[in-house]
């Protein structure tokens, strides 16, 4: 899965990314959860909230291995993508608050901003989604031969979808170029994997379809990386399709209204958090402890500015919605 | 009688028949061991066992044509849907499984499904979680929708649904399972047919489902300050619609207005409006009025998702209007 494999031209690489990027990345994504964890208590970001505390290193390390003009599709737990890709934090946060600056303008609010401009294209909040948009993404690239790729996000319990063994069949039937990142976290929901699928080696069914697979560590950012840059080197060279599962744990809430009890705290124990491995690791290659206390210090900064961006924003206007109405409506709608 | 929530009501009316019939097996995402997303499931599955409550894998097809399955092989599956929204997966199931069925199969098979969903807005939940469909299982033929607007009713309605031999939707709202009322104890059924006269009145009616009942009689009681003694009906029953009850209504006050959180193009009060004025058109003094959901999705933000939702205010002028406007 290491071969380095050059992209088509017109393919404009992204810049190397070392691991203290990695770190940093998965840094700014934790004050972001964390953030938005204090805002929803205050009641400035409403409706369902998904956040990845835990799962950074799975999100991060997949989007590190796409080049400038690729594609993602996420899931309603898309926070790693938005930081992964670089998205404008503040209108992030504007969109998620529901204010006029957001990507979407407030309507599409936490789990549905699409970003073109940073690939991204994009979360649904509907299990299964993202493997669907892959496919036809898919299709859009390789028609058009330029070397563009799709990774699509999706979570062990989407795999029980009827989307996913429809989605499989296409790109590897048609070899589109996508990647497919099971970000397995062990639970859909409150459901733990061996009481929603019997195959619990989720990679394992890639080989059904015929596609290569790999099953990675999903809290050790590199490997995921790694994994996940492979594929998209086969996926770039018209190798096709490849499903990469990451195996990863929840760390937090599914969303704000969940009412626990059904993880087994044991479960958590032997589990290393990916900020700390990846710290552990940057300590060990020489870094010293301040380079790292630096870094989550700018990335706590630079969270609360963005955070300070979106309480600023102003609300939307909703004249936009009454005139689309009237529009599809016709005559006499309401 | 004894205080319940929402969802409280209708977890007594799934234990209670639980008990009473073995056939009945619940199905659904989240359901057991986490009590399902809004409670309602809450202590079933310690209660009766992992053999009459499943948690499914992310399937909303597959558990729905699965449940058509059971209740053809004399089982009695309650499948809840998590939200509306996701119903729109298993229609296939629904549509082309089981309104089908019991009738192709000239009579062979009965159909004692339930499918309970959640739906609505009002909550900042956005476009996928937010909607209210329930007119697109209404439109066939052969299956049941019901809305309950409160506690009594949902317990009354889920407990005649769970002792039908045809399939019912039942549709729950996000924003009603933490309300509160007088639920009757023991046994309680409430008939799949029938609407309800809530509040009588005599100079106009406004014809609610689900959330818009509570929001109708808050209208109802501004409208008693400027002298508009308004009649509140719950329809209860999508299909069959109990036309008797809201014509009677119509043809006493003259002025209708029909309220449901649907969008109001195809919706649910489209079918009301054109129901009522067929049965009632030569008593009534102005052509029937619809309030629903502004026809865009439902934006996820507090600033916008007001703008689409009707509430007290918008039925409030709704009726005045009507009343200006009638002869
Ligand atoms: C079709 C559909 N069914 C159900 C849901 C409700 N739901 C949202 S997320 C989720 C669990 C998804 O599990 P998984 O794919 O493992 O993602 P995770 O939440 O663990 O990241 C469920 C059941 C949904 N959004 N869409
Ligand atoms: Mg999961």
């Amino acid at each position: 899965m290491t071969a380095v494999i050059q992209p088509p031209a017109g393919v404009r690489p992204a810049p190397a990314v070392d691991l203290m990027e990695l770190y940093r990345r998965m840094r700014l994504l934790r004050c972001l959860d964390e953030a938005l964890a204090d805002l929803v208590e205050q009641g400035l970001v409403r409706g369902p909230m998904h956040l990845g505390i835990g799962q950074e290193a799975a999100g991060i390390g997949a989007t590190a291995a796409l080049e400038d003009g690729d594609l993602v599709t996420a899931t309603h737990r898309p926070h790693a993508q938005y930081v992964g890709l670089g998205l404008p934090l503040g209108r992030t946060l504007a969109e998620m608050m529901g204010r006029a600056d957001g990507q979407c303008g407030g309507r599409g609010g936490h789990m549905l901003i699409a970003d073109r401009a940073h690939g991204l294209l994009g979360p649904s909040g509907i299990v299964g989604h993202s493997l669907l948009l892959a496919v036809g993404h898919g299709l859009a690239q390789r028609r058009a031969g330029l070397g563009r790729v799709t990774l699509c996000v999706t979570g062990d319990g989407a795999v029980n979808s009827g989307a996913f063994n429809e989605a499989l069949n296409m790109v590897a039937l048609w070899r589109l170029p996508v990647v497919v990142l099971v970000e397995n976290n062990r639970y859909g929901l409150s459901v733990r994997l061996d009481r929603h699928v019997h195959q619990t080696a989720l990679h394992r069914r890639a080989g059904g379809y015929g596609i290569p697979a790999v099953q990675v560590d999903g809290n050790d950012v590199e490997a995921v990386r790694e994994a996940v840059q492979g594929a998209v080197g086969r996926a770039r060279s018209a190798g096709g399709p490849t499903l990469v599962e990451a195996v990863t744990y929840r760390n937090c809430p599914f969303s704000g209204s969940d009412r626990g009890g059904y993880q087994d705290p044991a479960e958590a124990e032997g589990l290393t958090d990916p900020l700390r491995l990846a710290a552990e690791r940057l300590l060990a290659r020489g870094r010293r402890p301040e380079e790292l206390a630096e870094a989550d210090g700018r990335a706590a900064r630079e969270i609360a500015q963005a955070v300070a961006f979106a309480e600023a924003s102003p609300w939307p206007e909703a004249a936009d919605l009454v005139a689309l109405a009237a529009r599809w409506d016709g005559e006499g709608g309401r | 009688m004894t205080r319940l929530t929402y969802a409280q009501a209708l977890n007594d009316a799934l234990r209670g028949e639980m008990l009473r019939d073995e056939r009945i097996v619940l199905l659904g995402e989240d359901i057991g061991v986490y009590g399902g997303v809004f409670s309602v499931t809450s202590g079933l599955l310690e209660q009766f066992g992992p053999d009459r409550v499943l948690d499914t894998p992310i399937s909303e097809n597959g558990i729905v044509g699965a449940a058509v399955g059971m209740a053809m092989s004399g089982l009695r599956p309650v499948v809840e849907i998590m939200y509306t929204d996701f119903l729109c997966l298993a229609l296939d199931s629904i549509a082309n499984g089981a309104a089908v069925f019991p009738f192709a199969y000239g009579g062979q098979v009965s159909m004692p499904l339930v499918i309970r969903t959640q739906g609505g807005a009002g909550a900042n939940a956005g476009p996928q979680h937010s909607k209210s469909l329930e007119a697109w299982t209404a439109h066939l033929p052969g299956v049941h929708t019901v809305l309950p607007s409160n506690p009594a009713d949902a317990k009354g309605l889920l407990t005649s649904a769970l002792r039908s031999s045809e399939p019912v939707v039942l549709v729950e709202h996000k924003l009603l399972y933490g309300t509160e009322g007088e639920v009757p104890e023991g046994e309680h059924l409430v008939p799949l047919e029938r609407a309800q006269v809530v509040r009588p009145g005599r100079d106009a009616t406004v014809i609610a489902l689900s959330r818009m009942v509570g929001e109708a009689l808050v209208a109802a009681e501004q409208l008693a300050e400027q002298q508009l003694d308004v009649e509140v009906i719950d329809v209860r029953s999508l299909r069959p619609l109990d036309v008797a009850t809201l014509a009677a209504s119509a043809r006493r006050t003259g002025r209708v207005v029909v309220a449901g959180e649907a969008w109001v193009r195809y919706g649910p009060t489209a079918e009301i409006a054109a129901a009522v004025t067929e049965a009632a058109f030569a008593e009534l003094r102005a052509p029937v009025v619809r309030v629903g959901s502004l026809g865009v999705p439902y934006p996820a933000s507090p600033a916008l998702e007001p703008t689409v939702l009707p509430d007290a205010d918008t039925l409030r002028r709704a009726v005045e209007d009507l009343v200006k406007s009638a002869r």
